[in-house]
């Protein structure tokens, strides 16, 4: 009825849009072109409210004379939790792939973030362009070693094709090389070319420092030109987050990669030995201050950078859960193989969820350890992930304000409940073991605490529909 | 000791290390090719195991006489106990669980462990404690040339081995084994067949439970020490092994989990700070055992189908 109406009308736009043949040629049929930032900043118009909210918040927590260090520990210690479960949602609940490992991208982004921040910064961080080109020459590193990696596997998997017993055999032999190379290294010198390992590991390092070193002239004079104090602080401190959270994103795509292709269980474990491979690595590495772990942190974290963090944590997870690419995920998680009949990438769907998910975890970690004057590799062992997988879980798989609720009650309770510390974590299996039984879907199920289409923008169909009258 | 009596003494190492992580691995296997379940609880059984056999031992004051019946005594009622708790949780915890998704009975499997390592904090205490010297101190300690094989070695490696042909005999020639590889191939099927398939997975978790028991013990008679977070690292390497040899294979889980602790006692013994990295090997074997051959060394490659 209503569509006959505007087709009598010629004078609307998209009535006659309606009428025109299709030529083939394309018609405009929105009313008015808005600028694509003005509609995404109308679409998302709670985030810098909630922003500005927060940095006002903010002044209270840090600066208030009632809320005390410990209080103060508490809050911060709950907003990371809230972006750490969130992120952890994205991958466990939203694209229904078991990771048991987020807490190694959690030591990721803190080591990752709090060592370069330390020592590459220059005093006060007034040398963020420092910081970057560290990041900078890091990835490129990074790149070169996974190409080679990526080659040698490719080699080691194509020779089964040639008989099936070959990858097994050529593994063995390049183990056994790596190994010897290992043993053999210290006691040659100069290096004889077939320690292949050592020679690259060196390459590698020498490329960095020859990076790190040649550019640090220009990098020191870009940041001259920037305005100094604090401002020139915290883009230093956003550079380490945001560095931080890049590798722990990129560590997610080298885990993420191969193993998502297995089955949900064997994701599990593989992101659980990946964990403890990083924190192995941690322990073992000199400058990272091994068991005894990092001191001197940069104290930078305060509440308006976790909020903000947790905030952007919270409106990406959900973009992405109720987009079209989150619908194509969800597909993968509800029945793979119905969903790669129908079309869907689903290791591109899963990879893609393990990164953004593996990114915030860094984040979080970042945030994490600029709050703590020294961190620890034994602070993000399995019981940090299995305690992020309770939260999850409890708070409903799927469901984005579960994780919230959950992460803040679990962060909380126990600071509340100190005399029953012995008791927590035989309470938290016996809670998850029960959930599991008698509620598996979580409290939340795959509901959220607030109607969906708040936060969610009207697509352009949508608006097109609703022609003034 | 030369170059290679130090090398041969590792690998007699090695296969002693590789034989306790066998004992667990067959339970997790067989556990997996039965239900697809990473049976996260099973390393928590092998300590239980450990601990049963230290309360028995000085309840019967076997600790203080060492003797070989009291080895006996002690396997006998370590083995008792964990065929209790490993039929207990699957019937609690994992049969309610039977149509549910995996992914929910893979979290429940890590609650009833997390539950099993931190109950078992509050009930046996915290630190580590000693297990008594079970093994009766008669004579020298065998030797071939310099190489010392220590007696507890030998336990352990025979064992396992008969362990292994028992294991293979019940599972090859009896109708019990016979409805078991059934149920393996092809679940449904099976049970259309008249197999109780209720009845198989119960005791397949008795079997894999009991044989965690023996390694616990055995774990406990060559460290000398058990703890409630005893189970978290050997049994997480035991699954290693059983997806390295190909999980659900039998066979692999033993090979696997010798390749393993022989991997793991060269590196300890050959690479500087090599001590450090032990726990990181096996992990490192296992994010590249999933990359180059997910099926593993003995496995077949399975494609799911609808």
């Amino acid at each position: 009825m209503e569509q006959a109406q505007h087709a009598a009308d010629p004078s609307q736009a998209p009535a006659a849009a309606l009428e025109t043949p299709d030529t083939g040629e394309y018609h405009e049929i929105l009313p008015t072109e808005r600028s694509p930032w003005l509609n995404f900043l109308l679409s998302n118009w709670a985030v810098p409210l909630a922003l500005l909210a927060v940095v006002g918040l903010g002044q209270i927590v840090d600066n208030s004379d009632y809320i005390n260090s410990y209080y103060r520990r508490i809050i911060y210690l709950s907003g990371i939790s809230v972006i750490m479960a969130v992120s952890l949602q994205l991958i466990n609940g939203v694209s229904g792939q078991f990771s048991l490992g987020h807490a190694g991208f959690m030591a990721l982004g803190a080591y990752l973030s709090a060592y370069p921040l330390k020592t590459q910064a220059g005093t006060d961080s007034q040398n963020p362009a420092g910081l970057l080109l560290y990041y900078l020459a890091l990835f490129a590193v990074l790149i070169m070693a996974a190409v080679v990696l990526v080659m040698l596997f490719r080699i080691v998997r194509l020779s089964g094709r040639v008989h099936s017993s070959l990858p097994g055999i050529l593994l063995l032999l390049l183990a056994a090389w790596v190994i010897a190379d290992i043993a053999a290294a210290g006691r040659y010198d100069p290096l004889p070319p077939w320690l292949l390992w050592t020679q690259g590991t060196r390459l590698l390092t020498r490329t960095f420092e020859w990076i790190t070193t040649s550019a640090a002239q220009p990098a020191a004079a870009l940041s001259e030109w920037l305005p100094g104090g604090d401002l020139r602080g915290s883009i230093s401190f956003l550079i380490a987050i945001l560095g931080g959270g890049v590798c722990a994103a990129i560590a997610g795509l080298v885990v993420g990669l191969p193993t998502l292709r297995l089955r949900g269980d064997y994701l599990a474990i593989a992101t659980l030995g990946f964990a403890e491979i990083i924190r192995v690595a941690i322990n073992n590495s000199v400058p990272l201050g091994r068991s005894t772990g990092l001191r001197g942190i940069v104290q930078a974290t305060n509440f308006a950078w976790i909020f903000c963090a947790a905030i952007i944590t919270i409106v990406v997870v959900w973009r992405i859960t109720y987009s079209a690419k989150g619908r194509s995920i969800a597909a993968v998680r509800e029945d793979e193989i119905a969903a790669a009949a129908v079309g869907i990438d689903t290791t591109h769907h899963k990879v893609l969820a393990f990164i953004v998910g593996a990114f915030f975890a860094g984040v979080g970690g970042a945030l994490f350890a600029h709050m703590n004057f020294i961190i620890q590799p034994s602070q993000f062992d399995f019981m940090r992930s299995v305690e992020l997988v309770v939260m999850v879980t409890l708070g409903g798989l799927g469901s984005i304000s579960g994780a919230i609720v959950t992460a803040v009650i679990l962060t909380t309770a126990p600071e509340m409940l100190r005399q029953f510390e012995k008791w927590r974590m035989v309470i938290y299996s016996a809670l998850l073991i029960a959930m599991m039984l008698l509620r598996p879907q979580g409290i939340l199920g795959h509901r959220e605490l607030w109607p969906r289409r708040w936060l969610r923008p009207r697509s352009r169909a949508a608006r097109a529909k609703e022609v003034p009258a | 000791m030369s170059a290679s009596e130090f090398f041969l003494q590792q690998i007699i190492n090695g296969l002693s290390v590789g034989a306790v992580y066998a004992l667990i691995a067959v339970g997790y296997t067989m556990v997996y090719g039965l239900l697809r379940l990473i049976n996260f609880a099973h390393g928590e059984v092998f300590m239980v195991g450990a601990m049963g056999a230290m309360y028995t031992a000085v309840w019967t004051g076997v600790a203080r006489q060492p003797a070989w019946w009291g080895i006996a005594v002690v396997l006998a009622a370590a083995v008792m106990v964990c065929c209790v708790l490993g039929f207990a949780i699957e019937r609690l915890a994992y049969r309610p669980l039977r149509n549910q998704p995996r992914i929910t009975a893979l979290i429940t499997a890590i609650g009833v462990s997390l539950l099993l390592q931190y109950g078992g904090q509050i009930a046996f205490g915290a630190t580590p404690q000693a297990f008594p010297a079970l093994v009766p101190p008669t004579g020298e300690a065998p030797t071939i040339g310099r190489i010392v094989i220590d007696r507890v070695d030998i336990i352990i490696f025979g064992l396992t081995i008969a362990l292994m042909l028992l294991l293979s005999w019940i599972i090859l020639k009896t109708r019990t084994g016979m409805a078991l590889r059934a149920v393996s191939f092809r679940f449904d099927t099976s049970s259309l067949m008249g197999i109780n398939t209720d009845r198989i997975i119960a005791i397949t978790f008795v079997i894999g439970s009991a044989l965690a028991a023996i390694g616990g013990v055995l774990y406990g008679i060559k460290y000398r020490q058990v703890w409630p977070l005893m189970g978290l690292m050997p049994g997480l390497k035991a699954f290693i092994a059983a997806v390295l040899g190909g999980i659900g294979s039998v066979p692999g889980a033993v090979l696997g989990a010798l390749v393993l602790g022989l991997t793991e006692i060269m590196v300890v013994a050959y690479v500087d700070g090599g001590s450090q990295y032990r726990d990181g090997v096996a992990f490192v074997i296992l994010i590249v055992i999933l990359l180059v051959k997910p099926s593993g060394l003995l496995g077949k490659n399975v494609i799911e189908k609808v």
